[in-house]
């Protein structure tokens, strides 16, 4: 039995004189006994027979049916026949001036056998001068043909009107005009356009131009992304397609001194011949100066399948809505101006930097694609993506141009194509300069940390020597009782050796022999440098020396084996470093001595260096580069700050370099598991690693490049 | 004779055509189309075309039949380009009526119609005025099929090839064509009728 709406579809196509009749039975039979589908029946079958009588009546004149037309339709249709009616006189009469009318050829013509492609299409040839090749193109409006110039040999690119365009009358209009306007613009970076002419037969136009390859830009974006993916080092690549940007930009600056604003710029419209020339293609949907154009050809709300929102729109939205200007997705046609190309190039820019279209994540929701509408809206109203938002290595400055160039409000952009070209090539340029500054500072950050690494293996040699000496051991035996000699006869010894090794080093600011007994530390020997006069090298007298409980990195030098040599932070010997009268940043290298009778520990031997003296000696007259250096403990705390103008900066001693620096947490990873962070996008910091206990503490140095 | 003296013959006075034709032409074209602007265009390439091909104009028939000959031409040219471009007319397109007319079992809704049906006495002239009115609230895709295949009478293989689309998605419009129709006229109907006893 089938249910209502089984039967409702058999009542269509019984008006449709479709069924056979035991189906028409069965219709009838149903209609006798459910109320609705007799009503939908009989109300089909009124308007069915409506419409049948005013085919009927409009076919024989009826003038009911509909007002007549208008009479300023009649006048413009006029006009228009007129115009027609001229130029099919001009083409009777043998007069066209282009002299280059599409025949049919089918005897091989006069112009020699070139082979065409196959049909009939294919086969046609301009008797004056133009072989058709191959169809390498095909738009909405037009198709693009391979083409021979066979007087003046060579091979053009030559742009039909499409059949199914050719019926619109817009279309025309838009075709004669897109040709208008590539041969009114004379520029390197803008397709010459040879000739125009139009079709003997169907008075379809056509024109000529130069051909310029099929490759485009967005195949340069895909290979470089490509190549950036692989992990190939891309800086040519990048280089190449901004120097082809540039060239984009001043074409868009020359038409726009000519009064004319594309409207439709992308990757698609801008060919790249196998020499690097960038040409702008596709005028179509040009303005010139203050034309108003509101009227559509395709009609956004009728015509444009979701689909098309890579293809260009011509209607009340004009352009292509991945890269459209919210102004056009508006369709505020008379907001549009030379602005609008500005948006349209950071369109392009974005694309270049992402390799994605500027609206395309804008399009998708949920993994589907959204309705064009809805797009549409979403541009009209939302501001526009950063390209950071989908690949963070975009260096910021760059990133800066893109995100001016497609800012929301016209007024905020850039307000000429050639300021946008401007930014672009300040950047290279600067990006040249920089990364050679950059260059230099990550030189300067590993001679800083090689010579670094070096003082603390000299540190190390030096403290493990001293132990070593005679005196130590003489020490060890007068306080065992195994010597009767006066301790004052050692210690004058050790004295003499110690104030000469402080001599000859000049960033060692003490070294002193310690005796450990009950977890406290006493204070042998001591020979110190005066910090507030380095020349002064003293012993400090024993009614002076140190005393008192083991620090962690004294004990830390006692756990280790003989000769081994444990180098800390002073700061990690102290328990309150931070406060207002902590010591200067000190590096201390302590070696534990043993008795070499009984072999028990006996005490240590340490060597304390000024690391604040030492980086400013290492970096004197090799800081050229760098604008500001850091040296963070093992915590990332900042120890020391250098700066190029200033010298030594003391206001973040002690702070974590966290807090004055966002990007620390990204450059921390590749630090802790390469020992050095390279900036290859922004080229603003270097960060390197100095060991001093490998792999348990180490010292961070971080330059920073800063504004040039 | 040449196509030059032929077209000197034909070309003597084409405005002549806007003036005599015009109208019956413009209300043929509108009367399919229901769309001024797109009357007006086919219209005019009408008109164009005549002048183009004005040689193949025998002068057998009335010119007034020629014209009209090619304007059907251009109206089928320009539905199926519309067609091509107009998303709600696409086969998948959500626009089905059926939702609103029958429940989830595809028994009619018991609002689906009115009560009562349009007297069959009533004039041509009034249910087209409805008529007209709800060709253009349904989408083009479907009320083109219809106006194709009841006013220009074509079958459904010359529809499907004009427009190159298939059998079972020309009758899926047709259908829907029929049901949104029937559910705007019935409604528009009785609406205007109420509002007619009111006054």
């Amino acid at each position: 039995m089938p249910n209502d709406r089984n039967t409702s579809e058999l009542i269509s196509q019984s008006l449709s004189g479709q069924l056979n009749v035991a189906q028409q039975t069965a219709v009838d039979n149903e209609l006798e006994t459910n109320q609705q589908s007799r009503h939908f029946a009989r109300i089909s079958r009124m308007i069915q027979d409506s419409l049948s009588d005013v085919a009927r009546r409009s076919e024989g004149g009826d003038e009911g049916i509909a007002p007549g037309l208008s009479r300023e339709s009649k006048l413009r249709m006029k006009q228009s026949l007129r115009r027609e009616q001229i130029r099919m006189s001009h083409s009777a009469l043998g007069a066209t001036v282009t002299a280059d009318a599409m025949t049919q050829s089918t005897d091989g013509g006069s112009w020699g056998a070139s082979t065409v492609a196959d049909a009939s299409a294919e086969q046609r040839r301009m008797t004056s001068r133009f072989t058709l090749v191959k169809k390498i193109g095909e738009g909405g409006l037009g198709s693009v043909w391979l083409a021979r110039d066979e007087m003046a040999k060579r091979t053009v690119a030559l742009k039909e009107m499409n059949p199914d365009a050719a019926e619109f009358r817009r279309a025309w209009e838009r075709f004669h005009r897109e040709a208008e306007i590539t041969a009114h613009l004379e520029h390197p970076n803008i397709v010459p356009l040879y000739q125009f002419g139009s079709d003997s037969q169907s008075g379809q136009p056509f024109y000529a131009m130069r051909f310029v390859g099929k490759r485009t830009l967005v195949d340069a974006i895909e290979e470089y992304h490509d190549r950036r993916t692989a992990g190939v080092d891309v800086a040519m690549d990048l280089h190449r397609l901004l120097t082809a940007f540039i060239g984009v930009c001043q074409a868009i600056a020359y038409a726009h001194s000519r009064g004319v604003i594309h409207r439709d710029l992308k990757p698609e419209n801008v060919a790249l011949d196998s020499f690097g020339q960038v040409v702008v293609l596709d005028w179509g949907l040009a303005k010139i100066s203050d034309e108003y154009e509101s009227e559509s050809l395709l009609s956004v709300n009728t015509v444009t399948p979701d689909s098309a929102v890579g293809k260009t729109l011509a209607g009340d939205v004009i352009g292509t809505p991945l890269y459209m200007a919210p102004e056009q997705a508006a369709g505020n046609l008379e907001d549009v101006d030379r602005r609008t190309d500005v948006y349209g190039l950071g369109a392009i820019l974005f694309a270049m930097l992402t390799g994605s279209a500027l609206h395309r994540k804008t399009s998708v929701e949920e993994e589907r694609s959204i309705p064009i509408a809805k797009l549409l809206q979403r541009i009209a109203t939302e501001p526009s993506p950063r390209p950071r938002d989908l690949a963070s290595e975009i260096p910021a400055d760059l990133e800066g141009i893109c995100v001016t160039a497609t800012q929301f409000k016209a007024h905020s952009r850039y307000q000429t194509a050639t300021e946008v070209s401007d930014a672009v090539q300040r950047w290279m340029a600067g990006r040249s300069e920089r990364r050679q500054h950059y260059a230099n500072s990550c030189s300067e950050g590993r001679e800083l940390r090689t010579s670094m690494m070096s003082f603390v293996r000299d540190l190390e040699r030096n403290v493990r020597f001293m132990s070593s000496l005679p005196p130590i051991q003489g020490i060890v035996d007068v306080l065992s009782g195994r010597q009767g000699d006066e301790i004052a006869t050692w210690r004058e010894r050790l004295g003499v050796i110690f104030r000469g090794l402080l001599c000859t080093n000049g960033d060692f600011c003490s070294v002193s022999f310690a005796r450990v007994e009950h977890d406290e530390f006493q204070e042998l020997i001591r020979i110190e440098r005066q910090a507030t006069d380095i020349s002064n090298v003293r012993s400090i007298p024993a009614s002076r020396l140190a005393a008192g409980p083991l620090t962690d990195c004294m004990t830390q030098a006692l756990d280790s084996n003989p000769d081994e040599v444990h180098v800390a932070l002073s700061s990690e010997c102290d328990e309150d470093w931070t406060g207002e009268n902590r010591k200067p940043n000190r590096l201390a290298a302590g070696v534990p001595v043993f008795d070499a009778v009984t072999e028990e520990l006996f005490g240590f031997v340490r060597i304390e260096a000024d690391l604040d003296r030492l980086i400013e000696s290492q970096l004197r007259d090799r800081f050229q580069a760098t604008s500001r250096l850091f040296v963070l403990d093992n915590d990332c705390r900042i120890l020391l700050q250098m700066n190029r103008d200033g010298g030594r900066a003391r206001e973040n001693d002690g702070k974590s370099i966290s807090s004055i620096t966002q990007c620390w947490s990204e450059i921390l990873g590749p630090l802790k598991n390469c020992g050095e962070f390279i900036d290859d996008h922004n080229h603003a910091v270097y960060a390197t690693c100095i060991d001093l206990v490998p792999g348990r503490y180490s010292l961070a140095l971080a330059l920073c490049l800063g504004e040039k | 004779m040449s196509a030059a003296d032929d077209s000197q013959t034909v070309l003597a006075d084409p405005e002549r055509w806007v003036d005599e034709y015009g109208d019956y032409l413009y209300r043929y074209a509108w009367s399919r189309l229901r769309d001024e602007s797109a009357a007006d265009e086919v219209l005019q390439e009408t008109f164009l075309a005549g002048i183009r091909f004005q040689d193949r104009f025998t002068g057998d028939g009335a010119e007034r039949a020629w014209l009209l000959g090619i304007l059907k031409r251009k109206l089928i040219d320009h539905i199926r380009m519309r067609n091509r471009y107009d998303r709600d007319g696409s086969y998948e397109d959500t626009n089905d009526p059926s939702s609103q007319l029958f429940d989830q079992k595809g028994n009619w809704r018991a609002e689906s119609f009115a009560a009562d049906t349009p007297d069959g006495q009533l004039e041509s002239k009034e249910i087209w005025d409805v008529v007209k009115i709800c060709l253009q609230n349904i989408p083009k895709g479907q009320a083109d099929v219809f106006m194709l295949s009841v006013m220009e009478d074509m079958d459904s293989d010359q529809i499907c090839s004009e427009l190159g689309i298939s059998a079972s998605n020309l009758w899926v419009r047709l259908h829907r064509a029929r049901l949104a129709l029937a559910k705007c006229v019935g409604a528009r109907w009785f609406q205007n009728e109420g509002l007619t006893q009111h006054a």
